[in-house]
């Protein structure tokens, strides 16, 4: 119950952006945690701060639990960018996640890069409950560092390298 | 001359200690199980033993885990294996994370020069400026230790500076001819699990796991062989591998489509020196990177 | 039988006329230094072509592809509807197969089309797909042991033209209608042969049938002894070093085992198995009769030399050598076989 209702308000505050009719519009998905960037973007949306429509929020129980093949995953299925958000350092609800998330996800981000995947395709944040503008502000960062980068076609099949006849 | 030390001390350790059995190489290189005296005496070391064996030990170890009928812990008989120094950096890095236990492994270190590539004819690349020629851990040595070399990073680097679209290309150039027969991750020393996210089969099925569980394992790497699918195997591969790999390089020997994994391996190595001032497998009872956490830790590229 | 004299200067020629109408599969070097089947103009140039080794990989995957789509499905008005793939039409040559290869298409054809049941996949590819050999003059490669599983460096069996070596020219029989129609249409490279080449080929098929040159080989005797050895505890010891990697079994021309999946894009795609992986047995019940690394390393061994000669009267070995080659683990399946106890 409670958390539908929690989705909603998270979702309300996306609006369609204006520039939106033209141009490239990026899909992203954003992996938030319950106890702070979830409740972050819930109370963007209750306190009608605006952010671009491109994120596709996944609610998961902490930072700690995205595994690098989440990540990898998201961008092979065609994802055009993936934020991971969690509590800031020292708040996390389970003390250290979001610490342990820092340090395998970093090394994942260079090693993206290293393979030929522009580094801002993937992105992390630290957003609270009480930081709603935080969170309009991290979207809005996100949306515009991938909208330059224009569409995820890395992981692309070419239909003749598929065994297609 | 090393070769008598190996058999000498590997004979002493299989009476001592009731080792149930040495694991080394025999003279053309191929691995040897040795359990008897008359086994021991075919043991050698020289430029064709490029196989490491470590992953060999664990599986010896582990085989012989488990309870007897009433309920007791099997006694597990220590097992003798020779290594080099490479080999030493994967062993110690098993004993750091507990997956064997000191007292279940007696092991006879051989200070290396460089084992040959015998399709090249020439050293293997890993093996042409090595930091890793002496063991680190060992209960004997066979021979004199070797002076070692800077580790050297120019093939990384010249890949770190190309752009990011030449980078990809580079990449997609080598993986396409990946045919995904595993020896890689089957190779690796420190890759252990049971069962592999790497392919979407291998996963343990118990009698008890229903239709709805099978249907909805998680397939993260589909079973196509594709230059896509390809890409994210090998990607894959290093979280995994973060702060674990020792860069022994066994999984570029293997591979039969010769493509040069330890570009990739060597990175993440390089990786973790450099942000986390961690050097896996340095000493022992070290903890694994992945399993710690600082609140001081590099937070710049977080928004 | 039909002979010819085709000069090694003009090969390269015939090669693109026959490029003209046909897909060509030479064997190349690739850029990590292994041979292996390339399709001409496309992947490949005719000057690059590396006749005088066993390429690294075998010709397999033209026939067999690693990653076939069988069908794909959409769903229209709430029902499912299967859509084919296109089979792949073009006129196919392979050009330098090693006899020991080609007899592995004979192999896998019985397998495929010649029995009950037939793979119109492997079928529509095989159809349409000649193959053009060369002998080996002695073993192409120290892992080589073709006559010890009924071949030959010479053999003709699964080949269309069959080609020798003689120096200057490659010597050129025909074995097949289908040989004659391509050779056709390259008759004005071709010539006549002299005496003297005549002399040189005869030479390489006596070297042939002598099996001269040969450091490894397997006796009837060695496989006779598996009728006994299933139980044997000699399969324990050999698998030990074994990685249950899949490297023998991709690289070798008569694997053929496969697994189908269906897999997001709606498609449902077959691609190659191996024997050696610990799930390849596994039951939907749960129950995997080969859970063990011996028993899987066992049966591949089984499989080659007991259970197809048992049901089909030949080997699945043609004694190519290259999972000596590439064993990771230096198994080696000549001193397997023969040391069975």
């Amino acid at each position: 119950m409670s958390g539908s209702q929690a989705a909603k308000g998270a979702e309300a505050g996306a609006v369609p952006s204006e520039q939106g009719e033209q141009g490239f519009e990026p899909k992203i998905v954003a992996f938030l945690c319950n106890w702070c960037s979830y409740a972050g973007a819930d109370l963007a949306g209750v306190s009608r701060l605006q952010y671009p429509p491109n994120i596709r929020i996944i609610r998961v129980m902490c930072s700690g639990r995205i595994s690098p093949m989440l990540v990898l995953r998201a961008l092979k299925d065609g994802a055009d960018g993936v934020l991971v958000s969690g509590c800031h350092p020292g708040d996390c609800h389970y003390l250290k996640g979001n610490l342990y998330t820092r340090r395998q996800l970093q090394l994942l981000r260079n090693m993206l890069e290293y393979y030929g995947i522009e580094a801002d395709r993937f992105q992390m944040s630290w957003v609270s409950a009480s930081e709603g503008g935080k969170f309009a502000d991290v979207v809005k960062t996100a949306v515009e560092k991938v909208r330059k980068l224009g569409p995820n076609t890395r992981f692309k099949v070419m239909e003749s390298q598929d065994g297609g006849e | 001359m090393s070769d008598e030390k190996i058999r000498e001390e590997a004979k002493k350790a299989l009476r001592e200690r009731g080792l149930k059995c040495v694991i080394g190489w025999s003279a053309d290189g191929t691995p040897l199980f040795a359990e008897t005296e008359d086994d021991i005496d075919r043991l050698s070391f020289n430029k064709d033993c490029a196989n490491n064996l470590v992953g060999y030990l664990t599986q010896e170890v582990r085989s012989q885990r488990g309870k007897t009928r009433d309920g007791k812990e099997k006694v597990v008989k220590p097992v003798g294996i020779v290594v080099r120094g490479c080999d030493s950096k994967a062993l110690l890095l098993l004993l750091n994370e507990n997956i064997l236990s000191r007292k279940d492994v007696f092991i006879i270190g051989v200070p290396c020069t460089g084992v040959e590539d015998k399709r090249a004819g020439a050293l293997y690349r890993k093996c042409v400026k090595c930091a890793m020629r002496n063991p680190v851990v060992y209960d004997v040595l066979a021979s004199e230790k070797v002076p070692e070399d800077e580790k050297d990073y120019s093939e990384i680097e010249a890949i770190e500076n190309m752009s990011v679209e030449e980078r990809w290309e580079f990449w997609e150039e080598i993986f396409a001819d990946c045919v995904r027969c595993h020896a890689c991750k089957r190779s690796c020393p420190v890759c252990y699990c049971d069962e592999c996210l790497l392919d979407p089969t291998d996963v343990a099925i118990r009698p008890d796991t229903t239709a709805d569980e099978k249907a909805h394992r998680p397939r993260w790497v589909e079973r196509s062989v594709n230059v896509r699918e390809n890409l994210l195997y090998h990607l894959a591969r290093l979280p995994h591998l973060a702060g674990r790999c020792v860069d022994c390089g066994e999984c570029e020997r293997v591979c039969p489509q010769r493509l040069p994994l330890r570009l990739l391996t060597a990175k993440l190595e390089k990786d973790v020196k450099e942000i986390f001032c961690y050097e896996p497998a340095k000493e022992e009872g070290q903890k694994p990177l992945i399993a710690m956490s600082k609140m001081e830790d590099e937070n710049e590229f977080i928004m | 039988m039909s002979k010819y004299i085709l000069k090694k200067e003009k090969v390269v020629d015939a090669l693109n006329a026959l490029g003209n109408a046909n897909a060509v599969y030479i064997p190349v070097k690739n850029k990590r230094g292994l041979v292996e089947y390339k399709e001409l103009g496309r992947d490949a140039a005719a000057a690059d072509a590396k006749f005088d080794c066993r390429p690294d990989v075998p010709p397999k995957a033209i026939l067999f592809p690693q990653t076939q789509v069988l069908f794909t499905f959409k769903k229209v008005d709430g029902k499912i509807e299967v859509v084919p793939t296109e089979p792949d039409d073009r006129e196919k040559i392979i050009f330098g197969v090693r006899p020991c290869d080609a007899i592995a298409i004979a192999v896998m054809d019985k397998v495929f089309i010649g029995g009950k049941f037939v793979d119109t996949y492997y079928k529509a590819r095989r159809e349409r797909t000649a193959v053009i050999s060369i002998a080996c003059d002695g073993p192409a490669d120290s892992t080589c042991f073709c006559p010890s599983t009924g071949g030959s460096p010479a053999a003709t069996e699964g080949s269309d033209v069959l080609l020798y070596d003689v120096g200057d020219s490659y010597y050129v029989e025909v074995v097949s209608d289908k040989g004659r129609k391509i050779l056709e249409s390259l008759s004005a490279s071709l010539e006549t042969p002299s005496p003297e080449q005549e002399k040189r080929k005869d030479e390489i098929v006596r070297k042939a049938e002598a099996a001269e040159g040969f450091t490894r080989s397997i006796t009837a005797e060695s496989i006779s002894k598996l009728d006994s050895s299933f139980d044997s505890k000699y399969w324990d010891d050999v698998s030990r070093r074994c990685l249950s990697c899949g490297a023998c079994t991709y690289y070798c021309p008569t694997c053929h085992c496969f697994d189908i999946n269906d897999e997001p894009g709606r498609k449902r795609v077959r691609t190659w198995d191996s024997c050696q992986f610990s799930n390849f047995t596994m039951h939907t019940s749960s129950h995997n009769p080969r859970t063990a690394k011996a028993q899987r390393l066992r049966n591949r061994y089984y499989h080659k030399f007991k259970y197809s000669k048992d049901n089909t009267g030949r080997y699945l070995c043609v004694g190519c050598g290259r999972c000596i080659a590439l064993c990771p683990a230096g198994l080696d399946i000549t001193k397997v076989i023969s040391e069975v106890k």
